[in-house]
């Protein structure tokens, strides 16, 4: 039998990104996927000749993320764009807010409701920019370490202290204490940490109420589509002599005595390996493929805390769309960058309604809220782009298509019926809301339309129950050094040869490109690889700094 | 991603990437640029309903078994597994009998074929006996040599040969060669259907004759059968096994144009769309397209680059008459065919649980007519001319669906400038988004005469166009699924156009994979394009490269206890 050096349960970038790492120091690395198409979530659909990018297609720290460098994935086919401004809020009286990468331009907009907020935001952005450029970042990358000595640590410097005020604050807070004087202003920052289903009154994790902020302004596409992230990983994977097997699910991890030293399939084959490093939830990794028996011996009570894991109390509605027109919206003689923003939001325009909206969804019922997003508008890639260079409209009717996500937080298990029945109608109301808007709209043609509720997230993705699209609640027991607890959340785990690198171990989801780096720190450490990758500067400069460890 | 490669192939289908892990075993340094997101665009499978339903949107009986690509590229290796039953391809009658095929066992085809018509039955066993040891070499010759004098004529002493085959075969459609050999309507219009779907058109004489013979023996040289998981992963055997020979492929990446320089294929330029905007990437030895004949030389080439003969032949050649649409059905329990009590009663009551490849509806041969009919006025049949191929996949592999969830296909001829339908005037192409559900009733509608509870178990159904084919892939214009059909000015050493010695082209260093007429998971074209090139760069001998057609699918046989037989 073949021996590895590591086995990777999941073949999500997680997986893909640690053992990209390990391969490329040498390491002999298998990859083993359920699904036939490695990437997880970060995937990308066709129908009709236009992409969809089915689950995850904001991301948020492609230019900051060190394995963007470090693996060249822009040689792997891996380029991005941040298109501006990145969002527009719309509203009922056909105004917009237009937020920008750019604090100048986002003032400016920002002015033709308050010129004060206008001040204040410059202010707060430029706050919240030093922040996480300096301190979230640069600790997303590193491992975490003790509450007690994250205190110490932070408690030494002005900027250390100002985070752990903020992190002790709720969303919602920390936006009211800004002071800005317009409702829509507010509704918007404090939109852009509730779009991820973050509660906005939950308190302890606030620190990802500036790093939300300022990395959505900067929010990446993906050219060509999300998987195009996934696979240029899978291929400087390949190219290291790193190996997956698809297809394949694993059944257990075999123990010898406290050890793990293998996986054993659904379809009963065996791989043996010096370690296993596990990027699926704390339940499957821990009760699942190793069983509450052996947990509990090495822990006494660890079946248990796993089985405490606390899924998201809000889950993830997308419609997906192409249609044979842009929209026009009516907040385009307000302001007619509107037409240009990635995102769109609609059905934002207090705090209140922010609080509510999350509120009823969290209750179960459907909330008329949203955000649109338009790729092929970007991205020509994303939809036929070959047809309409060289063949008549007539003849290949594609020039006009344009595909759409339309998308909220939604309950896994709302009030008036199962998503199954639900799903059309909901994605219907959600389009008549969108036509409020962009009446135009109202006289496109669907050429495809797709809904992706709660339901079907949890359905194609073992690792996301109830829809959860982060793998595990964002509250202050499950992050930090607890995520997913405080036996687990630096890769290592209680048994021996066991390791955890996904979503639901520190920092946490929504493609951060950093849980994977970080474990692979630490499991080439364990099997003495030598690392050929080193800190990058601005990290390094944190470390200095006494900012991260 | 380099400035310079030995060979750079356009397109990543299954025929680009076979030619390019041909190549890139044989140890040269290859690229693959694809348009879009996923290589093997017409060999896909994709999640558009219900999570973890599989729908094989395109290529669907993966013959790929038969292909000497299969073991020299090693595709079980790179994750390939090949699941099929022991029966093969049937179609049903409204009488409620059918004509069923073996797999791989010609005795019982024929014993199953005598229920139907007994002198017909035993002209298939003459047959079958003169053919068990030309076999393979009538397949290899005829698929996987580069047309030439030589194997043509051998392929004419094989059918010539063949007893109660007319010396004048030639000169002959399918239709009069039928005629001939058999007695039964039912087993000439399945003949028909079978070689529609291959790509080999009965009304034509020569092909016509030619692909009677040919697909009469198409059980032992496999059709139906699918890929453990689906179609995709039969393009996902080919990108590891060139990802694992240091081939490289870069998705989202249009090709605009092939860089000519004194009659010279030199590289390629990728549209300003692409992942690498207007990027300009050399080729030191070769270009190989992977693309149909108007995107290769119309539009990458250019008109400017081409002799006026090539730019004539190129702007007559034909993509219509081969165009399909998906209806693609999930339904709450396995498809109720009919026949099935025919089955149980007088064949095997095994069938109907691995019933998988299926024609119906065409039951007179005159039905055939009316499709040319349809074809020439751009009128959608009506009823619905099912010829293409159809599938139940999750009847052999359970894996394409979630447990009580199943899945059929159907596969229906239209023309794609679509005028009319019935009364009823159509714009063309457009209309097909207007009309998409309501013509797939009408097929539901015909399929239900045969398998009624299509219309009571359907929990979700999704219809995949003409115009979707042609959106989704650029090169396959006008919504063909073969990438031409094989007329006899495009058949053979006249494909795609006479005088163009595919795979070879009239641009040196240029090669083609669009050289097959047949389906395109046997992986001829790529096959035969990487077997041009690396003879004219003198690597043709490779010791791994001698592997004959069929010869993988004998060996799959014995390796899974299947009885491969022709003579009895």
């Amino acid at each position: 039998m073949e021996q590895y050096d590591a086995i990777i349960i999941g073949g999500g970038h997680n997986g893909l990104l640690t053992g990209a790492y390990l391969a490329k120091a040498g390491a002999k690395v298998l990859v083993i996927e359920r699904r036939w198409e490695t990437g997880g979530a970060v995937m990308t659909d066709e129908q009709s000749g236009c992409r969809f990018n089915t689950h995850a297609c904001y991301m948020m720290m492609m230019d900051k993320a060190p394995v963007y460098e470090d693996l060249e994935l822009d040689q792997y086919g891996c380029t991005f764009i941040s298109p501006q401004p990145a969002l527009a809020f719309l509203t009922k009286d056909d105004k917009a807010l237009c937020l920008y990468n750019d604090p100048a331009k986002t003032a400016e907009s920002i002015a033709r409701f308050s010129a004060s907020d206008a001040e204040k935001f410059k202010e707060i952005y430029r706050e919240f920019t030093t922040l996480v450029d300096e301190c979230i970042v640069p600790q997303t990358y590193r491992s975490t370490i003790a509450p007690l000595e994250m205190v110490y640590l932070l408690n030494e410097q002005e900027i250390g202290k100002n985070l752990m005020e903020l992190s002790e604050k709720t969303p919602a807070e920390i936006i009211n204490d800004c002071g800005f004087e317009s409702e829509l202003v507010k509704a918007a920052l404090l939109y852009l940490t509730t779009m991820w289903g973050i509660n906005p009154n939950v308190s302890g994790v606030g620190y990802l109420v500036p790093l939300y902020i300022v990395r959505m302004l900067n929010a990446a596409l993906i050219r060509g589509g999300s998987h195009r992230l996934p696979s240029s990983l899978y291929k400087s994977f390949i190219a290291n002599n790193g190996m997956v097997e698809d297809t394949l699910e694993v059944n257990k991890i075999i123990m010898e005595g406290d050890k793990a030293v293998g996986v054993t399939t659904t379809n009963g084959m065996e791989f043996r390996a010096k370690c296993i490093i596990s990027t699926v939830d704390p339940p499957q990794t821990f009760n699942r493929f190793v069983g509450e028996e052996t947990l509990n011996k090495v822990v006494p009570g660890f079946a248990d805390t796993i089985k405490g894991w606390e899924w998201e109390d809000v889950s993830h509605y997308v419609l997906h769309m192409i249609l044979d027109k842009l929209p026009e919206f009516k907040a385009s003689v307000f302001d007619a960058d509107v037409t240009n923003a990635f995102i769109q939001v609609m059905g934002v325009e207090t705090m209140q309604d922010v609080l509510d909206k999350f509120k009823a969804a969290s209750n179960g019922e459907l909330p008329m809220w949203a955000h649109l997003t338009n790729f092929t508008k970007f991205d020509l890639s994303q939809k036929p782009s070959i047809l309409p260079r060289f063949m008549p409209e007539s003849q290949a009717p594609c020039r006009t298509m344009q595909t759409y996500r339309i998308e909220n937080i939604a309950p896994f298990t709302p009030k008036a019926g199962d998503w199954d029945a639900l799903k059309d109608q909901y994605g219907g109301q959600l389009r008549e809301m969108l036509e409020g808007y962009a009446p135009n709209l109202s006289q496109a043609k669907t050429i495809r339309s797709y809904p992706y509720p709660p339901s079907y997230i949890a359905q194609k993705f073992l690792n996301m129950e109830k829809g959860s699209i982060k793998h595990g609640e964002y509250i202050s027991t499950q992050m930090g050094y607890f995520r997913p607890n405080d036996l687990c959340s630096r890769y290592k785990t209680p048994i021996s040869g066991l390791y955890i690198a996904g979503a639901s171990v520190y920092p946490g989801g929504m493609v951060l490109l950093a849980n994977g780096y970080c474990a692979a720190k630490v499991v080439a450490e364990d099997l003495g690889i030598t690392q050929w990758w080193s800190v990058p500067a601005s990290i390094q400069g944190a470390i200095e700094k006494g900012l991260a460890v | 991603m380099k400035e310079a490669y030995d060979v750079i192939v356009v397109g990543g289908g299954i025929n680009g990437l076979a030619a390019a892990g041909y190549m890139a075993k044989c140890g040269l340094d290859v690229a693959v640029f694809e348009a879009r997101n996923e290589v093997g665009t017409n060999c896909d499978t994709e999640e558009v309903g219900p999570p973890g339903v599989r729908f094989n949107l395109h290529a669907s009986g993966i013959c790929t078994l038969s292909s000497p690509a299969y073991e020299e590229l090693e595709l079980e290796r790179f994750g390939i597994e090949m699941v099929g039953g022991d029966w093969g391809q049937f179609k049903p009658f409204r009488d409620g009998t059918a004509v069923v095929f073996h797999g791989s066992d010609m005795k019982k085809t024929c014993e199953s074929l005598a229920l139907i018509n007994k002198k017909d039955a035993e002209t298939f066993r003459v047959l079958a006996n003169y053919m068990e040891d030309k076999i393979s070499e009538f397949w290899h010759e005829m698929l996987y040599v580069n047309p030439n004098p030589k194997s043509f004529f051998r392929l004419g002493e094989i059918i010539s040969g063949m007893p109660g085959v007319p010396p004048n075969w030639a000169d002959m459609t399918a239709y009069h060669l039928a005629d001939i050999l058999f007695e039964s309507d039912k087993i000439k219009t399945f003949l028909y259907d079978a070689m529609i779907q291959f790509g080999m058109l009965p009304w034509l004489k020569s092909v016509g004759s030619m692909g009677l013979v040919l697909f009469m023996f198409y059980g032992p040289a496999p059709n139906g059968f699918t890929c453990r998981g689906g179609s995709h992963l039969l393009p996902h055997s080919l990108y590891r096994s060139l990802l694992h020979y240091g081939g490289e492929v870069y998705q989202a990446c249009p090709v605009v144009k092939i860089i000519v320089e004194n009659g010279e294929a030199k590289g390629i330029v990728l549209g300003e769309e692409s992942v690498y905007s207007d990027r300009k990437i050399m080729a030191k030895k070769a270009v190989i397209s992977n693309l149909t004949p108007v995107p290769t030389f119309k539009w990458l080439v250019g008109e400017e680059n081409l002799p006026p003969e090539v730019n004539m032949a190129v702007s007559m050649y034909d993509y219509e008459a081969e165009v399909l649409i998906t209806n693609y059905w999930v339904l709450n329990e396995p498809l109720k065919f009919n026949m099935y009590e025919w089955t149980t009663k007088n064949l095997d009551p095994a069938f109907e649980k691995e019933a998988y490849d299926f024609n119906f509806g065409m039951e007179d041969p005159g039905d055939y007519t009316r499709l040319l009919h349809c074809l020439a006025r751009g009128e959608l049949p009506d009823p619905p001319i099912v010829t293409g191929g159809c599938f139940c996949f999750t009847n052999i592999d359970p894996t394409q669906a979630p447990p009580g969830m199943h899945t059929v296909m159907t596969w229906t001829e239209a023309p794609y400038n679509i005028r009319r339908w019935g009364d009823r005037k159509l714009n063309g192409p457009e209309s097909w988004d207007d009309i998409r559900e309501e013509y797939g009733d009408r097929i539901e509608d015909l399929l239900a005469e045969y398998a009624p509870n299509i219309k009571t178990a359907s929990v979700y159904r999704y219809i995949h166009t003409p115009l979707d084919i042609a959106r989704r892939n650029a090169s396959m214009i006008s919504g063909t699924w073969s990438g031409g059909p094989a007329w006899v000015h495009q058949f053979y050493h006249n494909r795609p156009f006479p005088g163009c010695g595919a795979p070879r082209s009239p641009i040196k260093n240029l090669y083609i994979t669009e050289c097959s007429f047949v389906r395109s998971t046997l992986l001829t074209g790529g096959y035969n394009a990487a077997s041009a090139l690396a003879e004219d760069l003198g690597i043709r001998n490779q010791p791994w490269w001698n592997v004959r057609a069929v010869e993988p699918y004998q060996r799959w046989c014995e390796r899974h206890g299947r009885t491969w037989r022709m003579k009895f």
